[in-house]
C-alpha cells in the first residue's frame, strides 16, 4: 500500500429518493488503499456505489477522477473501475472463457497473460457455464476480469454476504493477495458484517442513513483504545480524540493509545477501557451519534 | 472501438440466441408449408398468414434479446463497461431488424412469391414487421415484462380499431385510402412514411436509454 494518488473524490454528492436521502457526500479515494464501507441495511451503501459506477444520477454534487469531472455515461472513467455488484450478473449461458472474451473486446484493454494466470490461481473452471457458478466463483470471475483489463479501482458490493464461512474466507484471502500484488490498485469493498472490513480494509467508512458517520484508517484504529462511561461527561476536542459518540445511554470515546487524553480518562473512576470489545464493532453499532473532531 | 462495440454486442445476442432463432425460423416456416396446405388457396389468405407469423416472431425476437437481458439484469453488467449507450440500444435494432428481414426474405420467398413482384407491396409489408419488430424492442427496453409485452400491441391495436371503425366496408374514407394506395406514389409514400417510423422509434429509444438509469433497465 505505498501509492497515496487521489483516484476519486466525491464533492458534495447527493442522491435524494422520496424514501431515502443519500450524502450530501465528500470523500476521497487514493489508489493503494482498501476502503471498507461499513453500515447496516438501507445505509446507503450500494447508492453509493451506484453513483460512483454511473448507474444512478446524483441530485448534486459531483464526482471527480484525477480532478477531472466525471460525467454521466463517462467511458474514460468507466474504463478505470471494475464493479461486482452484490449478484454479479453475468450471461448465465456463457462458459467463463466466453465471458473473459466478452469482457476484453468491451473493455478495449486487455492483459490476456495477467487473465490467464488469474484463472489458474482462481482455480476458475474456464469451460463452465457461468449459470452453474457458486457466487463466490462468479466473484472471482468478475475480479479476473477487472484486474486483466487494469483496472484502477474494484468495486465490490457485499462480496461475501450469502457465501459460507469457508467461501468468505477464501475471497478475503485472495483479495488481500491481490491487493499486495497489485498495490495501485484501489479497492472498494462495502459491507455490513464488519469483521468482513477488520479483515481486509486499510480504511474503514461507516455509512448510517445516508451519511457518512465515521472516516479513519485500520492503522488510526488499532492505534487507538476505546473508553465507556455511564457517567455524563466531556471529553474537549484534541488530536488524540479519534471519535466520541453515545450508544444506548453510553457515552463512548475513541483515543489515540498512549496519548494524555488516554492517561486522564484511564484515571478517570467513570471511565471503563474496552480491551475486549472490538472498536470497529463498537463504531459500527454506536455511530447514530457520532461526533468525530 | 466503437465498431468493435458494435460486433462484439451482436455476436454476444447471436452466441446466446442464435440456435433459438434458427430453430423458431425453421419451426415456422415448417408451419407456414403446413398452413399454405391447409389453408384456403389463393393469393390473399396466403399473403396474409406469412404477414401474421412475421409478426408473432418479431415479438419473440424482442423477447429474447431485451426482457432476458432485463430479468437477468445482464444490462446492469454491460452499463459498467466502457459500452457506449448509443451502440448497446442500437445493436438491439439492429439484431432484431436482421431477424426480421431475413425470415420475411425466406418465408416470402417459399410462400408468397408475389410479394417480390415490383409492386412495393412487399417492401411496404416488409417495413410493417420492422416498425412493429422496433416497437417491441423500444417497448422491452423502457418497459417492465408484463407492460413491455402488451404495449406494442395495445399501441398498434389502436390505429387497427380506428381504422375499422372509421374507414370500414362501404366508407367514403375506405375509397379515399383505396385511391391513395394505388396511386403511382401510394406505396412508395406508404413504405417511407413507415420507415420513417422505424427511425424515429429507434432514434427516441436510443436518446432515452443514453439518459436511463441502470435501474430502469432491469426488472
Amino acid at each position: 500500500m505505498m501509492t497515496t494518488e487521489q483516484l476519486l473524490e466525491l464533492d458534495g454528492l447527493q442522491r435524494l429518493f422520496p424514501d431515502f436521502e443519500l450524502g450530501p457526500l465528500s470523500m476521497a479515494f487514493r489508489s493503494g488503499h482498501i476502503y471498507g464501507l461499513l453500515g447496516p441495511n438501507g445505509a446507503g451503501k450500494t447508492t453509493l456505489l451506484n453513483l460512483i459506477t454511473l448507474q444512478l444520477k446524483p441530485t448534486a454534487g459531483l464526482s471527480l477522477t484525477r480532478g477531472t469531472p466525471i460525467r454521466w455515461g463517462d467511458q474514460g472513467w468507466k474504463r478505470r473501475f471494475s464493479y461486482i455488484g452484490e449478484t454479479p450478473s453475468f450471461y448465465d449461458d456463457l462458459t467463463v472463457a466466453q465471458t473473459l472474451e466478452l469482457a476484453s473486446r468491451l473493455y478495449g484493454q486487455w492483459d490476456q497473460v495477467l487473465a490467464d494466470r488469474l484463472v489458474d490461481q482462481f482455480r476458475l473452471p474456464s469451460s463452465r457455464r457461468v449459470g452453474l457458478l457458486s457466487k463466490g466463483t462468479r466473484v472471482k470471475l468478475g475480479i479476473v476480469a477487472a484486474l486483466a483489463h487494469r483496472a484502477e479501482m474494484l468495486i465490490l458490493d457485499e462480496p461475501t454476504a450469502g457465501l459460507d464461512p469457508t467461501a468468505r474466507a477464501d475471497l478475503q484471502t485472495s483479495l488481500k493477495t491481490l491487493a499486495a500484488e497489485h498495490q495501485t490498485l484501489c479497492v472498494v469493498l462495502s459491507s455490513h458484517i464488519f469483521e468482513d472490513i477488520e479483515e481486509t480494509a486499510t480504511d474503514v467508512c461507516i455509512l448510517r442513513g445516508g451519511r457518512l458517520a465515521f472516516q479513519a484508517s485500520a492503522e488510526t484504529l488499532k492505534a487507538a483504545v476505546l473508553y465507556r462511561s455511564t457517567a455524563s461527561h466531556t471529553v474537549t476536542g484534541s488530536r488524540s480524540l479519534v471519535a466520541r459518540w453515545t450508544h444506548r445511554g453510553t457515552s463512548w470515546v475513541l483515543v489515540s493509545r498512549g496519548s494524555d487524553l488516554d492517561r486522564d480518562l484511564t484515571a478517570r473512576t467513570d471511565c471503563v477501557e474496552e480491551h475486549h470489545t472490538s472498536i470497529l464493532g463498537a463504531l459500527y453499532h454506536g455511530t447514530e451519534h457520532l461526533d468525530v473532531d | 472501438m466503437w465498431t468493435s462495440q458494435w460486433g462484439t454486442l451482436i455476436g454476444k445476442d447471436l452466441r446466446l440466441h442464435g440456435s433459438a432463432i434458427a430453430l423458431a425460423m425453421a419451426g415456422a416456416l415448417a408451419l407456414l408449408a403446413a398452413g399454405t396446405q391447409l389453408a384456403p388457396q389463393g393469393i390473399g389468405p396466403r399473403v396474409s398468414l406469412v404477414f401474421n407469423v412475421n409478426i408473432l416472431l418479431t415479438l419473440l425476437w424482442s423477447e429474447w434479446l431485451v426482457t432476458r437481458e432485463r430479468s437477468k439484469r445482464t444490462f446492469a453488467w454491460l452499463r459498467t463497461l466502457p459500452v457506449d449507450d448509443r451502440v448497446l440500444a442500437g445493436s438491439k435494432f439492429v439484431t432484431a431488424a436482421g431477424c426480421c428481414v431475413l425470415f420475411w426474405s425466406l418465408s416470402t420467398s417459399l410462400f408468397a412469391r408475389e410479394l417480390w413482384q415490383p409492386t412495393g407491396v412487399g417492401v411496404t409489408l416488409l417495413c410493417m414487421v420492422l416498425s412493429f419488430g422496433g416497437l417491441g424492442i423500444a417497448a422491452r427496453l423502457r418497459f417492465s415484462w408484463r407492460i413491455g409485452q402488451l404495449a406494442p400491441l395495445c399501441i398498434v391495436g389502436l390505429p387497427v380499431l380506428l381504422f375499422i371503425v372509421f374507414a370500414g366496408n362501404g366508407t367514403t374514407r375506405r375509397d379515399a385510402l383505396i385511391a391513395l394506395w394505388t396511386a403511382p406514389w401510394g406505396r412508395t409514400v406508404v413504405a417511407a412514411s413507415l420507415f420513417l417510423v422505424y427511425c424515429v422509434i429507434v432514434l427516441i429509444t436510443v436518446h432515452w436509454l443514453t439518459r436511463a438509469e441502470t435501474v430502469d433497465l432491469v426488472d
